[in-house]
């Protein structure tokens, strides 16, 4: 691996390690971290769009590749 | 026992009307190509994106996709949906290596045979018991659940389930090869997809997110706790597990064999892209269950229950109909590749490197037939507990991801080096297993594989001619 | 406590080889393509 690579590693395990303490400090307790009605939101319907999404670009590929007849 | 969810009568005939659907088609199918053992096993190598893509999400999409990631976001909430998720990751992960197969080796056929002509027969021998131990145990867990959730769904038994979709599946692959898997494929993961979008959409319409969003706050907050020590643990488990899948089992490496060049790339994010929006969709009805309050007589009957209630008898009727999808994709997924892996590396390589495409097709349907019966005999008992050892063979295959990589990526990987990673992996991955967590085994056993795959091709590096790769047909 | 040291440690242990697979691949990816390119001029 070049040293770019170790570099990026070695700053995201820190990054990752001093998120870790952090929260431990922060919270004496468990921490806990809940994801808002908002953010819910977008999980939910980000996934059901996502599942649409794929639907139709999946339909729309297999369409394009029917009429030049490339399917296989 | 629980009242089945849909009449028997309705069961039956949704049974009959699909099993004759995919045979018929499969033997069509089948009679589309030259008929040669090449275009049975791999269908002509000239697959487009749409079907490429389409056969990667049927075959990812398993009968678990839809039961158990719902279980897995109704236990463990957002962590839960998440970490099933990223299992996608292997299969986008896989798209680059894909194209470099493709380039590498266009004429071989399995995954068998990059890791014989890579690091040779004594690596080969660890990787076949690696992969054995895996197919078998995959091709178990599917052929139980079959049984275990027909028999749930529509009171059949145990074993008319199993045998109904183990008999169907065997059947248009054996006599539509490769051609039948992918072509119905198609079909089942559209299936699959737009009645999924039909019931999330009605769920959601019923309870809206802020509703369930309300609800869970209320009464379970640890589901959207991002910090959920249940959740971390398991977070990245299913990542590296499914690199290990995909990056080592031939049903992933047929697809690349079978795709044409200038697709698979392609159809290898998107079919990963696409599959991660399933277990999302899934998971979140299955927090909708814990939000509305749902009574689940087993936690792994949320979604079934979940539509019956939503939708009534054609919900139930829905239901059926995407199990029975995900089910027969991914055993004939299974079938085949696995046929064409015993066909090309025991039969052709091992014991009659002379025979004739003639006697290499003859013996990839044989080991579709064999490989049918041995799944229906070893799944006889219903062994329940049989089901939760699939997971520790994620400290089998997570070894194999450094290994095949840096076998296409680095000359300098070496012989002693892919079978040191391979069994230390192996070792320490199944040591996490039992001594820590057994969602620790897929990621202790990819980390160890890595430093000694990384050590051992710079420390002792090999020169390997990638011309090497390249065997005559 | 400690069940969220263990799990944490698991979580950042698995990100981090996840991270090492990426890195490698699409380093190797990176070259490969290069290679490609000159290749076919």
């Amino acid at each position: 691996m070049k040293r770019r690579s170790w570099l990026s590693l070695s700053g995201l395990s820190s990054l990752l390690a001093i998120a870790a303490h952090a929260t431990e400090q922060e919270a004496p307790s468990t921490p806990s971290w809940e994801v808002g009605a908002e953010g819910f939101r977008w999980i939910v319907y980000g996934g059901l769009f996502g599942l649409l999404l794929a639907t139709v670009v999946l339909l729309a590929i297999w369409f394009r590749e029917w009429q030049k007849g490339k399917l296989w | 026992m629980a009242e089945p969810f849909l009449a028997p009568g309705i069961a039956w005939m949704l049974v009959v009307l699909f099993s004759v659907l995919w045979i018929a088609l499969g033997i069509w199918w089948g009679r589309q190509g030259k008929g040669d053992a090449d275009d049975f096993m791999l269908a002509g190598r000239n697959i487009g994106l749409a079907l490429s893509t389409a056969t990667l999400m049927a075959s990812w999409v398993t009968g678990n996709t839809t039961l158990l990631a719902p279980e897995f976001g109704y236990r463990n909430g957002l962590w839960g949906m998440f970490s099933y998720a990223l299992a996608g990751l292997g299969l986008i992960l896989f798209a680059p290596l894909a194209l470099r197969i493709k380039d590498l080796m266009p004429s071989a056929r399995t995954s068998g045979d990059f890791i014989r002509l890579r690091y040779g027969r004594a690596a080969w021998w660890v990787f076949m018991v690696i992969t054995a131990i895996y197919t078998l145990g995959f091709l178990i867990t599917q052929a139980m659940g079959a049984g275990i959730l027909l028999e749930a769904l529509s009171g059949f038994d145990y074993r008319l389930g199993m045998v109904v979709v183990i008999g169907v599946s065997t059947i248009y692959t054996l006599f539509g090869g490769m051609r039948a898997v992918v072509g119905t494929d198609f079909i089942q993961s559209l299936l699959i997809m737009v009645l999924l979008l039909v019931v999330a959409a009605l769920a959601y319409m019923r309870f809206p997110s802020s509703d369930v969003h309300q609800a869970l706050i209320a009464s379970h907050p640890q589901r959207l706790n991002l910090l959920l020590p249940a959740g971390l643990l398991i977070a990245w488990n299913s990542a590296l597990f499914s690199m290990g899948e995909v990056f080592h089992s031939n049903i992933w490496w047929s697809r690349v064999f079978a795709s044409r060049r200038t697709v698979v790339f392609r159809s290898f994010v998107l079919g990963g892209l696409g599959w991660m929006t399933i277990p999302i969709v899934t998971g979140s009805i299955g927090l909708l269950a814990l939000a509305s309050k749902l009574e689940v007589p087993q936690v792994n009957m949320v979604f079934p229950v979940m539509t019956a209630q939503l939708l009534g008898a054609g919900g139930a009727a829905l239901v059926f109909i995407v199990v029975f999808a995900s089910l027969t994709s991914t055993l004939d997924s299974l079938l085949a590749s696995t046929a064409d892996l015993l066909a090309e590396d025991v039969f052709l390589k091992l014991f009659k490197p002379e025979a004739s495409d003639r006697e290499l097709k003859l013996a990839t349907q044989w080991m579709v037939v064999l490989l049918g019966g041995l799944t229906l005999l070893l799944s006889w008992p219903r062994l329940d507990s049989l089901a939760s050892v699939l997971f520790f063979t994620g400290a089998l295959v997570a070894s194999t991801v450094w290994p095949v990589a840096c076998g296409l990526y680095w000359p300098s990987a070496s012989r002693s080096g892919a079978i040191a990673a391979m069994l230390a992996g192996t070792a320490c991955g199944l040591a996490a297993y039992w001594l820590i967590a057994p969602y620790c085994a897929a990621v202790l056993s990819a980390a160890v594989s890595a430093v000694v795959m990384i050590v051992a091709s710079r420390f002792w590096p090999a020169e390997f001619r990638w011309s090497q790769l390249q065997e005559e047909a | 406590m400690q069940e969220f040291h263990w799990a944490l440690l698991i979580f950042i242990t698995g990100g981090l080889v996840t991270a090492a697979t990426v890195v490698m691949i699409i380093q190797g990816h990176r070259r490969y393509a290069a290679e490609l390119s000159e290749r076919h001029g």
